[in-house]
């Protein structure tokens, strides 16, 4: 197991390196100059080329990609081109809050997901079902985007409700960041809950008519004992994986639901970063973020042999 | 607070607005955002960003109750007095007034910013300048000058508040404010180095002095009407030489250190994010009573990026000022019927930009052709919504601009409505194009973005042109990168959006002489360059105007650019907030004399 665990992290590194050299790439072929930006009407060549230097935008691709690689290797991560802010403390302040919509979306997206799905696989065909169905591939097809911001307008006009607008740490005022986070975990979890009702339906469909399980009814065990202990379990493996894709698609989606909700979380870092061509903080945040995914992939592996103890790893 | 008058001769200003765009809203990257902005950002919640105590692309005259004349002879208008006359009642102390900015912040530093969203959210509230522009009635005002003069048209003399100190805290101390700090703060301003953005304004001053602790002479190198404009600019914040030196720059908000109505909390604030300020017990402006201001305890704001929560969050109160798109405004009356309900004209203009150094557009038959072709009233109801056709000058400046009477006699410009008018005019516009060798027409790619809402001008005035053979499909480009395209010359023709300050110089000089900063249409009219060069040192305001009235029709017929209209805007704010006006700059001072009604 140890070594399986220590060979995956190795394994993680060429997979990384890959990612810098895709990030690095990607953020300098964007078009648009951050120098024309912070110019503004006193542009000229000359100015450009100058700024490009004192930034450290000058020289060669390779020369500028081996010297932010040799930083990062050495846990620098930079500083922000705009305010010279470190960004690893830029991130610090930041990364809190989107763990905690992540962790608050993958949690509502498991309790909406894995109920419906079991309720519809119990009952399948049924009007139950049609309906649960009928909501999860809404919940497929509707961006997040778009639910949030009907949310925040209808809620407003129809109801007077708006969520706070002004952040606070858990630690300062739960009432407050509760309130906060609550809707857009809600909303992030509606894609990742139908993904997983849809997957937990179709694996429970499955493992239900398998001749164990159907020696299990004949036994006379309880259909609750069957399906929590018996089908649920092996019904699980395809819905980790799903729940480690979720994880994925969820950090993307903090980049959306904290800018439409005014999270200051490292989505809305992102997003106001490439806007502002801030390299150095884009960079970080896309090579942060692959990892979290590696790392969280390598934990839904080890995951398997919990739920299904005949697989070993090798 | 009373300020004694100079006998400057040279107050016909008004304040310039030297950003790239004005304001910059965070427009992300998302369909949904740009949808939204579509009909949203540019008018009303967000226009452009200076953030919504600064309304900047939007707005015009304060409070609408006066023009937006310039000042006559001796102006510097007392900004408390003047808004504690507007509003009844006396002020009272206390309260916190909240707002939601939705600008984004590159950093702190004012002398290398190119948008004023840190001014606005900042600096504004907690520093000073030397004079600044009355943001709602578009005066240039004292801040820390108590009274400039003008001994020759080249030299301004201004003497200093006595009692000017900066926030009791190091490294200053509360020490006084004094004419070595004014002079320091202008010297970095024209700093030689790329990201001293504003250098080239005071490429004209010869002398910078400290006469005595109060007295700030500066001796130009020819006389210039507009330069009190350059100095009342809202990034001219007035920075202390130890804050510089300790933190090597003033980016972070650590070297945010000033002598305004307020203070920041440093340990909260955050540019992405917010933060709080608390009222200077030792400000040391008065009202016109005499007493204390700022009358607010504090002053939170939220950065919030997105319009939907920026709406949600006025709709429900939990801001006490900002702006609301025109159609929402139905909604927003229903749900909030106390609230007052300001429009504003805007300073900002749309317009198609033409590279005159180009083919077709090296031909003015050509670009004219595409000026008259135009219903700019259909663009404006289809586009923006509200809004007001322009010429040069944004109508904001009403007593500048080229009254509407007169340029609805140009083609392109009619009346609403008036279909034998327009038809005339594209009948006028193909026999143009005719007399350039375009009988048929031609076809190019029109570079636009969402951001902004650019592309509303794009969309809605190719088809128009397509009546008369030019058949345009629009390229769109992020926001920056059309913004370089501009700059670059490395464009065609482009539908875009500019701001300018409230101050007619820049609305010309800036976008149509050969030397502007932003004359991205490369015109170089010599009748032009003579009429813009001549209001530029015309102390006498009527015949100024005159001279900036020949500029716009001189302009009008060399159409670079196709100005088409100024978008214009919602102000609201909830029913408690005395002394706000709507402001037509991005500027956020007017907040020291701002107070509560209510318990």
């Amino acid at each position: 197991m140890a070594k399986y665990v220590a060979r995956r992290l190795v394994l993680t590194v060429p997979s990384l390196a890959i990612v810098t050299v895709i990030v690095f790439s990607l953020v300098r072929i964007v078009p648009g100059s951050l120098a024309v930006a912070l110019l503004g009407d006193d542009y000229s060549k000359e100015a450009e080329a100058k700024l490009n230097a004192e930034l450290g935008l000058d020289g060669a691709l390779p020369v500028q990609y081996v010297r932010w690689l040799r930083d990062l290797s050495q846990g620098d991560l930079g500083a922000s081109l705009l305010d010279r802010r470190p960004v690893g403390e830029l991130l610090a302040k930041r990364a809190p809050v989107t763990i905690q919509l992540s962790l608050m979306t993958l949690a509502f997206a498991m309790v909406i997901g894995l109920p419906i799905g079991l309720v519809s696989a119990l009952k399948p065909n049924s009007p139950a079902d049609f309906v649960l169905r009928s909501a999860a591939i809404f919940g497929l097809a509707a961006p997040s985007f778009w639910l949030a911001t009907l949310f925040l307008v209808y809620a407003a006009n129809w109801f007077g409700y708006s969520p706070p607008i002004f952040y606070a740490a858990p630690w300062s005022d739960l009432g407050t960041n509760l309130q906060m986070m609550l809707w857009p975990a809600l909303i992030s979890s509606v894609v990742g809950g139908a993904v997983i009702m849809r997957m937990t339906r179709a694996m429970m469909l499955e493992v239900i008519r398998e001749d164990y399980i159907r020696t299990a009814y004949a036994k006379g065990l309880t259909q609750s004992y069957i399906v929590i202990r018996h089908a649920l379990r092996n019904a699980l493996i395809p819905v980790v994986t799903v729940f480690g894709l979720s994880v994925a698609n969820i950090l993307s989606g903090s980049v959306i639901s904290e800018t439409v909700f005014g999270l200051p979380g490292m989505g809305r870092l992102l997003v106001t970063s490439v806007l502002a061509r801030d390299m150095p903080v884009v960079q970080a945040i896309t090579i942060i973020s692959a990892a979290v995914v590696m790392l969280v992939n390598i934990g839904i592996d080890l995951t398997y042999a919990y739920l299904d103890p005949r697989l070993r790893y090798s | 607070m009373v300020i004694a008058l100079g006998t400057s001769r040279s107050n016909d200003v008004g304040t310039s607005g030297n950003s790239m765009e004005g304001i910059q809203v965070t427009v992300g990257s998302s369909w949904s955002r740009r949808r939204l902005a579509r009909r949203t950002v540019l008018r009303g919640v967000s226009t452009a960003g200076a953030g919504l105590l600064g309304a900047a692309l939007i707005g015009c005259r304060g409070g609408g109750d006066e023009p937006a004349a310039p000042s006559t002879g001796a102006t510097a208008a007392p900004a408390s007095k003047a808004q504690a006359a507007a509003a009844p009642g006396k002020p009272k102390s206390g309260g916190i007034l909240r707002y939601a900015s939705s600008s984004a912040i590159a950093h702190f530093d004012p002398h290398q910013s190119v948008t004023p969203a840190s001014q606005t959210n900042l600096w504004h509230l907690i520093g000073n300048q030397l004079v600044r522009m009355n943001s709602t009635k578009l005066l240039v005002e004292g801040d820390l000058a108590m009274s400039w003069e003008n001994p020759d048209p080249q030299t301004f003399v201004f003497k200093m508040q006595p009692n000017a100190r900066w926030h009791n805290e190091a490294p200053m101390n509360g020490r006084p404010i004094t004419a070595q700090d004014v002079i320091y703060s202008l010297k970095r301003t024209a700093t030689n180095e790329p990201l001293f953005v504003r250098k080239s304004q005071y490429g004209n001053v010869k002398t910078f002095e400290a006469v005595d602790d109060r007295t700030v002479k500066l001796v130009l190198s020819e006389p210039s009407v507009p330069f009190l404009a350059t100095l009342g600019d809202v990034y001219e914040t007035v920075v202390a030489k130890e804050v510089v030196e300790k933190h090597g720059d003033l980016k972070q908000v650590q070297a945010a250190h000033g002598g305004g109505p307020f203070m920041v909390d440093k340990s909260t604030f955050d540019k992405d994010v917010g933060g709080k300020f608390r009222r200077n017990p030792d400000y040391f402006k008065k009202d016109a009573a005499g007493g204390k201001i700022p009358y607010l305890d504090g002053i939170e704001y939220q950065f919030i990026g997105d319009a939907s929560a920026l709406y949600a969050a006025l709709t429900t109160g939990k801001v006490d000022i900002g702006s609301v798109p025109p159609e929402n405004e139905a909604d927003f009356r229903r749900g909030n019927p106390n609230w007052q309900i300001n429009e504003i004209k805007g300073l900002s203009r749309d317009g198609i930009l033409l590279n005159t150094s180009k083919a077709p557009f090296t031909d003015v038959r050509v670009r004219l052709a595409i000026s008259h072709a135009l219903d700019r009233n259909l663009i404006l109801k289809l586009g923006r919504g509200r809004g007001t056709l322009t010429p040069a000058v944004s109508p904001a400046m009403e007593y500048w601009s080229l009254p509407s009477a007169e340029l609805q006699k140009y083609p392109g410009f009619r009346k609403e409505g008036d279909k034998a008018a327009i038809e005339k005019d594209r009948a006028e516009a193909k026999k143009l194009l005719e007399a350039a060798g375009h009988k048929d027409g031609f076809e190019m790619p029109m570079e636009t973005t969402t951001a902004y809402s650019y592309n509303l001008l794009a969309e809605t005035a190719i088809p128009q042109l397509q009546a008369i053979g030019l058949k345009f499909k629009i390229t769109l480009l992020e926001w920056g990168v059309l913004k370089e395209h501009e700059a670059t010359g490395n464009f065609t023709i482009a539908a875009s959006n500019w701001y300018s300050g409230p101050e007619p110089d820049l609305h010309l000089y800036l976008y149509h002489h050969k030397a502007g900063g932003r004359n991205y249409s490369k015109l170089d009219d010599p009748e032009l360059n003579s009429l813009i060069e001549k209001q530029r040192v015309e102390f006498g305001r009527e015949a100024r105007r005159e001279l900036i009235y020949k500029a716009q029709r001189r302009q009008l017929d060399l159409a670079a650019p196709v100005w088409i209209i100024s978008p214009g805007g919602l102000s609201v704010q909830a029913p408690h907030v005395r002394d706000y006006g709507a402001r037509p700059v991005a500027a956020a001072w007017d907040n020291e004399t701002v107070w509560f009604d209510k318990a």
